[in-house]
């Protein structure tokens, strides 16, 4: 019977799928950034897009990912490279359904109490979360040498989300032509004089606290 | 068995069982039970905040969004229609999956509930992989039981609605026909107050029925439909007896929540004035005592729930005969 896995091991699998998740995120923006073009308004508009991806497709696609890994290798990315296991009573990885059901209904039970059905796992004499008690699933650890492979990922991706925002940054220089951004900022700090003067109009100057005007007016 | 033996009974079950009470705490968050969870009357405090310090913030907001505001809508139409297209069906999805994620939470957790409470009252298996597994297997029949007894509900209404026209619109410039009728009106009204109430009942033995012996909706809300009518007043007291327990323990709760809710505020505005250099030592432990608040008050909701269930279950097992040999 192997072992189960703990609540540090598996915080740390954690941490890996959300770098990971960081890393995937740095890619799509230097992908919209590579393919939207260029002018003067490129990094409002690639983080607008970004922003409907939070909105509407975030958390299908990070749920859609956990799903299929579990039920595919017995875990996330991060539980895979620490060795750990997703699995049902017979030790058998999560059936799609019951994978669904861990991830969407088990998770959202587990933070309701400000997430004490993650924490429930360092008391719990078999490692079981809320979330594994309502699936029926048990996390064991199956492989060795975890940290180091811990450690290996963690500096992977984290070399890897540094490189990708250097690059980005490049594209948004290379871009964005200087003039444009010129007439962008003169365009902002005309746009908030006149805005200023309309406040000042309707009788609220010194209600409002103006002492950065000066830094506007350039 | 007596109302007070069975509080008695229920409450020893809530007390042995804490993951029965684990439970009643999804139960609540998920929009069940009694609650009370910091909901600040904004509409109340948005006039003051309003006005605060003299300035008034929506003309400021009004001019901000004549002036700087079109800037971002520059951006908004920059953006090709058909990523319009693509917003609206992502909106129309997440509103799909979030309705039909409501329906299914709700109902499992209500499954899982009336689950646990009854194996709580007669000593069983409680932990949540019981409730679980109770609520998987019952959530797409308690879900037709209740959109059967909504269908008969609205009907009623409608009817009602319908009645109360007719009566009112015939009786109309005669007074003693008036009379009449509006007192015919009140009977109606009162049957049909008394239908809600019976309906309401039928839906509580039903779900039981579904979840424990593992009834089809309409078989179940058929066999509720003859307990109730046989045994109305005994299930109609138990009943009585939860909304009371419900709203005493709102009742509590709020004025606890009241009195330690002002305490903290009371606590701030006193070091915001005299000592406002610990504000920030204040905030945290402000924000780490609400929350604290907030677990306690779910707990003690999640008491009262476990109660109301235990109660029921204690009802549904005695109209079924279980306590006879006792």
């Amino acid at each position: 019977m192997n072992k189960y896995a703990g609540f540090l091991p598996r915080l740390g699998a954690f941490v890996i799928d959300k770098l990971f998740f960081l890393f995937y995120f740095l890619v799509l923006f230097f992908l919209v950034l590579e393919f939207l073009g260029n002018d003067y308004i490129l990094v409002e508009k690639a983080i607008l897009w970004l922003v409907f991806y939070f909105i509407f497709a975030h958390y299908f696609v990070w749920n859609l990912y956990l799903i299929l890994l579990t039920n595919l290798f017995g875990g996330s990315l991060g539980k895979v490279v620490l060795g750990l296991r997703v699995t049902d009573e017979n030790g058998r990885n999560l059936s799609i359904k019951r994978s669904a059901f861990r991830y969407l209904i088990g998770y959202f039970i587990s933070r309701i109490l400000f997430y004490l059905g993650f924490l429930y796992i360092i008391w719990d004499r078999k490692k079981r979360g809320f979330h594994d008690k309502i699936a029926g699933s048990y996390v064991v650890v199956y492989g060795k040498q975890a940290l180091l492979r811990f450690i290996l990922i963690l500096m992977v991706l984290l070399m890897g989300s540094g490189f990708l925002t250097a690059r980005c940054r490049q594209i948004i220089i290379d871009k964005s032509i200087l003039v444009s951004v010129l007439w962008q900022v003169r365009n902002h700090v005309k746009r908030f004089e006149n805005f200023f003067e309309k406040v000042e109009k309707v009788g609220l100057k010194e209600k409002i606290n103006l002492e950065n005007k000066e830094e506007f007016s350039l | 068995m007596g109302y007070g033996e069975i509080l008695k009974r229920s409450f020893e079950a809530v007390k042995k069982y804490r993951w029965l009470l684990v439970w009643a705490v999804f139960w609540g968050a998920i929009g069940g039970g009694v609650s009370f969870n910091f909901n600040s009357n904004w509409s109340a405090s948005k006039d003051s905040l309003k006005t605060l310090a003299g300035v008034d913030f929506e003309k400021v907001g009004e001019i901000f969004w004549e002036t700087v505001g079109s800037y971002y809508w520059e951006i908004i139409r920059n953006i090709p229609s058909w990523v319009f297209l693509v917003i609206i069906a992502g909106v129309l999805i997440n509103i799909v999956y979030w309705f039909l994620f409501g329906i299914f939470t709700r109902n499992w957790a209500k499954g899982g509930m009336i689950k646990l409470s009854y194996e709580a009252v007669s000593n069983g298996q409680v932990d949540l992989g019981t409730g679980s597994l109770a609520g998987v297997m019952a959530f797409w029949r308690l879900f037709l039981a209740s959109l059967l007894i909504g269908v008969v509900m609205t009907l009623g209404g409608l009817v009602f609605g319908l009645l109360s026209m007719g009566i009112f619109t015939v009786g109309m410039g005669i007074p003693i026909v008036n009379i009449f009728l509006i007192l015919l009106w009140l009977g109606v009204f009162l049957a049909v107050i008394l239908g809600v109430v019976f309906l309401l009942l039928v839906q509580i033995y039903a779900d039981w029925s579904i979840v424990i012996d593992k009834k089809r909706p309409v078989e179940a809300v058929c066999e509720g439909f003859e307990m109730v009518k046989r045994k109305f007043l005994k299930i109609l007291g138990m009943g009585a007896i939860n909304k009371g327990v419900s709203c005493l323990a709102s009742l509590v709760l709020f004025m606890v929540m009241l009195f330690l809710g002002g305490l903290v505020f009371l606590g701030g505005v006193f070091l915001l004035v005299v000592l406002r250099e610990y504000v920030v030592i204040f905030l945290p432990v402000a924000i780490i005592l609400l929350i604290l608040l907030s677990v306690v008050s779910s707990f003690f909701s999640a008491t009262v729930t476990a109660l109301r269930f235990n109660n029921w279950s204690l009802i549904f097992k005695e109209l079924k005969g279980e306590f006879l040999n006792e």
